[in-house]
């Protein structure tokens, strides 16, 4: 068992656990993004389970009042960024306001309460290269503030550039609905991807991801494609290829056995949508990464 | 490590065509970096290593040059020259090649400090 702990000199903090069993439950203090980097770790909130691969994360709220479990038979390496609530009202208030304003306004000492949506969201563009470095720096025990303070504001930027495309724009796309319609429709189709990320390796079909987003199988396939430009099932796809790459290229676990296990049925049919997707078959994928690294 | 040479540029089409037409260069990228400048990065087939980019800037000044550095680690590298004392750095910004930032020589000259991001590669 590892765990490395660090608050900054701004309040922002980092947590990394690495573990192969753990149970815990409480309030959040502040903000909070958790990845793993290897492994799922689960976590239980507001009457349901989310579970955390590498290739999502999940942001909770301050105040939020959560379960966390790990039960693996290998390790879960795990990392929590925590952000100040001063914090993040300084950043919001330099991307909302002018300079003129700025200027005028330099304090404010009222600092409300922010609050994001807490479901599932991929991990993906800068917020994934900046926290592979970021990993290399809990690795090799970095200690030094002022350069973790410029990574998690940036962290914290690019979770907001993340929010904005896959759930602001996502709302923006849904087609001729009130402002809180569309809000209401967004926070089903997210239980929906939630629904799939921690069910990919199920037989799922559109029915069971429709009962779990409380929407109707034909207004779940209409309003997930307006949103997020892509049908129900090409995303669940998408997810299995993404983790049944994501254990070709780090265990050893024959190909055969990755396809069921990641919710394929016809090893056929993977292949050929794996290798339409990342443009190579996974037995020369598995040649090229898994046995150079070991 | 050097990896791109670099030219500004008044008229874009005149030069693009000069490029691509005369001397064999095909256009590789057209990226916006910033708000005010416009890149062209062309390569050449037999020289894939190293870059061209034409740089068109709706407010510098033409005669300057523009020499462009590889990073691994963008922040990191902007971390440790402004802990030297380094101040006139721009903060770090993202664009469709990576994240980058720049400062000047005391010539005058634009140097940019790129850690180039495979945003597109389906195995990242």
């Amino acid at each position: 068992m590892e765990t490395y702990f660090k608050r900054l000199n701004n309040n922002n903090s980092l947590y990394q656990e690495t573990k192969k069993y753990s149970h815990v439950g409480y309030q959040n203090h502040d903000l909070t993004l958790k990845f793993v980097f290897s492994g799922v770790q689960n976590y239980i909130m507001n009457k349901k389970e989310l579970m955390v691969h590498p290739d999502c994360f999940l942001m909770i709220n301050k105040g939020t009042d959560f379960e966390s479990k790990i039960h693996s038979q290998d390790y879960v390496q795990s990392l929590s960024i925590s952000f100040d609530p001063k914090f993040i009202h300084d950043i919001n208030r330099t991307l909302q306001n002018s300079t003129n304003y700025l200027l005028e306004h330099p304090v404010d000492d009222h600092t409300p309460d922010f609050h994001f949506p807490e479901t599932l969201l991929p991990l993906k563009s800068n917020l994934l290269f900046n926290l592979h470095h970021i990993r290399r720096f809990v690795k090799n025990r970095v200690d030094d503030d002022h350069l973790l303070e410029e990574y998690l504001h940036h962290t914290y930027i690019n979770y907001l550039e993340i929010f904005n495309h896959d759930v602001l724009l996502a709302e923006e796309r849904l087609e001729s609905l009130k402002q809180h319609t569309r809000e209401e429709v967004i926070k089903r189709l997210n239980l929906a991807k939630d629904f799939i990320y921690c069910n990919y390796n199920q037989q799922i079909g559109l029915k069971e991801i429709a009962e779990n987003s409380f929407l109707s199988v034909n207004h779940l396939l209409r309003t997930f494609k307006q949103a997020f430009e892509e049908t129900p099932h090409q995303f669940l796809t998408k997810i299995r290829l993404k983790r049944a790459n994501y254990l070709i290229k780090n265990t050893a676990f024959p190909i055969n056995e990755i396809v069921p296990a990641v919710g394929f049925e016809c090893a056929s049919s993977f292949i050929r949508l794996y290798r339409s997707y990342f443009n190579c078959t996974p037995a020369k994928f598995r040649k090229a990464n898994y046995y150079e690294k070991n | 490590m050097i990896r791109y040479a670099s030219l500004y540029i008044d008229d874009k089409k005149e030069s693009i065509s000069f490029y691509t037409q005369h001397l064999d260069f095909t256009v590789f990228k057209n990226v916006m970096f910033g708000d005010y400048e416009q890149w062209w990065i062309l390569k050449k087939k037999e020289q894939q290593e190293i870059s061209l980019i034409l740089i068109w800037n709706e407010e510098e000044n033409p005669d300057r040059s523009t020499l462009i550095l590889n990073t691994n680690d963008c922040i990191l590298e902007y971390c440790r020259l402004k802990d030297n004392g380094f101040r006139q750095l721009s903060t770090p910004l993202y664009s469709t090649l990576g994240m980058s930032f720049y400062f000047y020589d005391p010539a005058g000259n634009k140097i940019v400090v790129i850690e180039e991001r495979a945003y597109n590669d389906p195995q990242i």
